[in-house]
């Protein structure tokens, strides 16, 4: 039944009294939203996760009939609005919000891409290599600005268009763009200057 | 343009990487998870709109429900209405529309025509006795009528005798009528004495008040007051009705034979009546020395108080 229903039918069921309707959305969602709170909050601000998580679907719960008078609103979109609000929210209260996208220099031809493994290798070492790809990964997360962090995370993880993101975090579609980009320059050098010397030396013969 | 700007701007390595990070399968914890779904159902089912809200009360509608129809033609309810969403005030409701209805039956009881027509019948059923007790009695008064001309006094009596039974018989009921009966039928009182005083002045007045007191006090003669004492018990097993018209209809009986009586005395007609005539019967009485005579036409009471009133005067004169 969760793969047969949209979101939105299922919320619409949910707003006309089926409580199950909630439980596979919930269920739909849970990790990937999660994920976005943990990562977007940071290392720092982690243990706020649940919290945020938690308020984001209760304050969904309440705000239903608001929803319904929205036509073609996406479900998720408006999921993930409502938890990008309280995250941001709790980032300025903590002051660890970086308001100002910093003038970062877009040199893509330092990106050490083409030296990684494939994503779908088997071996265990190609394994080893994207776990700690991933744990670098979020370290260099948690050194970019909270717009630009939500931008790439909306963007790779869970998979929303430029369009929607611009929804999310309220902003124009030109600065997405430019946000987005930045956080893929920054990742890319952050994320090069880590492994690029280990992928030399376990490619060198 | 878009779609382009979302390629080209998605780095599938970082992607990759992203999917492979240790956080990347972590979940809230179970007590959230409760949190959530518990207050998503807590809220589902406070706010869940009952198909039966209309049925229990129009005022148990809430404008929040009603705003939640689907139809804009009720909008504008949702409005005028206040926000009640307490299910009391439905109770309310229904209880005030319960007792409307009950207001309404009340007013649909049986109409008053119909248990007024039983009423009469009941009344009707207890006076059909008293009807026939005073044509009972007209019957009766008209005997004296036809004396009147040869007696007015004793006429009057027999009259006024039945003028002051008037009230009581058509006052009471049947359980007043029997409760009278004994009082008719009282023991036999010497009626001698007043007799005496009645004859000695030879007058006609008092002669007939003597004659209402002897029928007020109704001991004319002993076999009247037997035949009364019979009439008495058999009123027990009888008919109320039935047995005070028969202990009225003795008691006039008796008087009537005393009225006859003292009128013959009074024209000097002194006679022991019979009611049957037997061969060995004499011709003249024993004890009286009157003569005898047959009077078949005679009730056995009237006779029995004619002749004692005639025994009566024989012992006075004697």
């Amino acid at each position: 039944m969760s793969d047969v229903f949209a979101d939105e039918d299922l919320m619409r069921k949910f707003c006309a009294g089926e409580a199950h309707a909630f439980q596979l959305l919930y269920a739909r969602h849970e990790k990937p939203l999660y994920r976005y709170v943990r990562r977007l909050l940071g290392s720092a601000e982690a243990l706020q996760a649940e919290d945020v998580f938690q308020d984001t679907w209760m304050k969904l719960v309440d705000a239903r009939d608001s929803w319904q008078a929205r036509d073609n609103a996406s479900f998720k979109t408006w999921l993930y609005t409502l938890a990008h609000h309280r995250a941001i929210d709790i980032l300025r209260k903590s002051g660890r919000e970086i308001s100002v996208d910093e003038n970062w220099e877009n040199d893509e031809a330092e990106t050490p891409w083409a030296l990684w493994p494939a994503s779908h290798a088997e071996q265990p070492e190609q394994q080893a290599f994207w776990r700690r790809a991933g744990q670098q990964l979020l370290h260099c997360l948690d050194g970019l600005p909270a717009l630009q962090r939500a931008a790439f995370l909306l963007h790779h993880d869970d998979g929303l268009s430029l369009e929607e993101i611009t929804q999310v975090i309220n902003a124009e579609f030109e600065t997405v763009k430019s946000r987005l980009r930045y956080a893929l320059t920054k990742l890319r050098a952050c994320m090069g200057a880590h492994f690029q010397p280990t992928l030399e030396a376990d490619n060198t013969p | 343009m878009s779609l382009r700007d979302d390629n080209l701007l998605k780095d599938k390595h970082l992607q990759q990487a992203l999917k492979h990070a240790p956080d990347n399968d972590l979940a809230p914890s179970e007590l959230v998870r409760k949190k959530v779904l518990g207050y998503a159902n807590k809220v589902n089912n406070a706010n869940k709109p009952s198909q039966y809200q209309f049925l229990a009360s129009p005022f148990s509608l809430s404008a929040k429900a009603l705003s939640r129809m689907r139809n804009p033609h009720w909008y504008w309810l949702a409005g005028l209405l206040p926000n009640i969403k307490n299910w009391q005030w439905a109770g309310m409701g229904s209880v005030a529309v319960a007792l409307l209805a009950a207001l309404m039956l009340r007013e649909q009881l049986p109409e008053e025509p119909i248990w007024r027509e039983s009423r009469v019948r009941e009344v009707a059923q207890n006076t059909a006795p008293e009807k026939a007790l005073k044509e009972e009695r007209a019957d009766m008064a008209a005997a004296p009528a036809t004396i009147q001309e040869e007696a007015p006094a004793h006429t009057a009596g027999v009259e006024r005798k039945a003028k002051a039974e008037e009230p009581a018989a058509t006052g009471m009921a049947d359980k007043t009528v029997l409760a009278a009966a004994p009082e008719v039928v009282a023991p036999p009182a010497p009626v001698q004495a007043p007799a005496e005083q009645t004859l000695a002045k030879q007058d006609n007045g008092v002669v007939a008040e003597n004659t209402a007191k002897i029928e007020t006090t109704p001991a004319a003669s002993a076999p009247a007051s037997d035949a009364v004492a019979s009439a008495e018990q058999k009123s027990e097993a009888e008919e109320p009705a039935t047995a005070a018209k028969k202990s009225v209809m003795l008691v006039d009986a008796g008087a009537l034979g005393v009225a006859k009586a003292n009128q013959d005395i009074h024209a000097g007609v002194l006679r022991i009546l019979v009611a049957d005539w037997a061969a060995d019967k004499p011709l003249v009485d024993e004890t009286t020395g009157y003569r005898v005579e047959l009077a078949a036409d005679l009730a056995p009471e009237e006779l029995a108080a004619y002749n004692q009133t005639m025994r009566d005067w024989f012992k006075t004169q004697h």
